[in-house]
């Protein structure tokens, strides 16, 4: 489906890339979102990862699927943005046990207050994990596919969605406490 | 390993729910306002270029000739051969210049045409 959009806009028919923004911003702006952590940030990254993408799509030959091209477009322009403005994000210190996650009372919050909960310790966790588990549980993309998309290596990939999982835990579990107090 | 695969199957089920919508309901409409822009300034550059060969070849020419009827004009006016050749050497001087300018202009104008494709 994507390919004949992207000959469409390739022949010349502009409003077709109106389809990959329908059917990505709200991906392109969470993965946005995980390295910028501010929202006017990532929507403007979205805008130029977006414009950037029509401008480039003839360079687009299916090595990988389009959605991870886009992606690695969007994290290219976030890392540069966040260079450009020199943020820096505040790694969080884990200072938990992973094993004392309750799951229980996770699943017993309503969906909008877990969404909530989820998004803002993403917000505190290290750009590249928050990417990586996004990209990886969310996306549901493969280590080799989060790989191309950041330019990590396989192994590395891995060591970071290991190390986001744990700090991810460690960070639901302070938020849960604090909400409990 | 077990433990590890539940605690796999419980940050998938977490992250479901960690999918963002674009809050910014006019965001298509203004990357679509953009690229349009983006295409008709690409457009007007690729115009430019054009009109800017079509008049340096045209200035080349146009050089040659001046170039050409000024020694002979020079000639004609009975001025002494050194003279003759400075006055020469001077205008083929300043022509070469002129070239190398607008070849520098040309230059600048297909870098800007590459750098709106690369925006």
């Amino acid at each position: 489906m994507d390919q004949q959009y992207i000959d469409k806009v390739l022949a010349g028919d502009r409003h077709s890339f109106r389809y990959f923004l329908q059917k990505y911003q709200d991906m392109v702006f969470s993965v946005a979102m995980s390295i910028v952590k501010n929202e006017s940030l990532a929507e403007e990254v979205a805008q130029d990862a977006f414009v950037k993408c029509y401008h480039k799509l003839d360079t687009f030959h299916q090595q990988s699927k389009f959605s991870s091209w886009l992606y690695r477009i969007v994290v290219n322009t976030a890392f540069m943005r966040l260079r450009k403005i020199k943020i820096e994000v505040l790694d969080f210190q884990p200072d938990y046990n992973q094993e004392l996650i309750d799951e229980h009372e996770l699943t017993l919050l309503e969906e909008e207050e877990r969404s909530q909960l989820i998004n803002e310790a993403l917000c505190l966790l290290p750009a590249n994990e928050s990417l990586a588990l996004r990209l990886f549980y969310l996306e549901e993309e493969s280590i080799k596919e989060v790989s191309l998309i950041t330019g990590w290596t396989d192994a590395n990939t891995r060591v970071i969605l290991h190390r986001g999982r744990k700090r991810m835990y460690g960070i639901l579990k302070k938020l849960m406490n604090k909400a409990n107090v | 390993m077990c433990s590890m695969e539940n605690k796999d199957e419980l940050m998938k089920s977490l992250m479901q729910s960690s999918k963002l919508k674009m809050p910014f309901s006019d965001f298509e409409s203004r990357v679509m306002l953009t690229i349009e822009q983006d295409d008709k300034k690409s457009i007007a550059v690729l115009q430019d270029r054009k009109k800017g060969i079509y008049f340096f070849l045209a200035g080349m020419l146009f050089g040659v000739v001046l170039n050409y009827l000024l020694s002979r004009s020079w000639r004609d006016l009975n001025i002494n051969l050194p003279q003759q050749e400075n006055a020469l050497l001077v205008s083929q001087i300043i022509y070469a210049l002129l070239i190398l300018f607008f070849i520098d202009r040309l230059v600048k104008l297909y870098q800007l045409n590459r750098l709106i494709k690369n925006l």
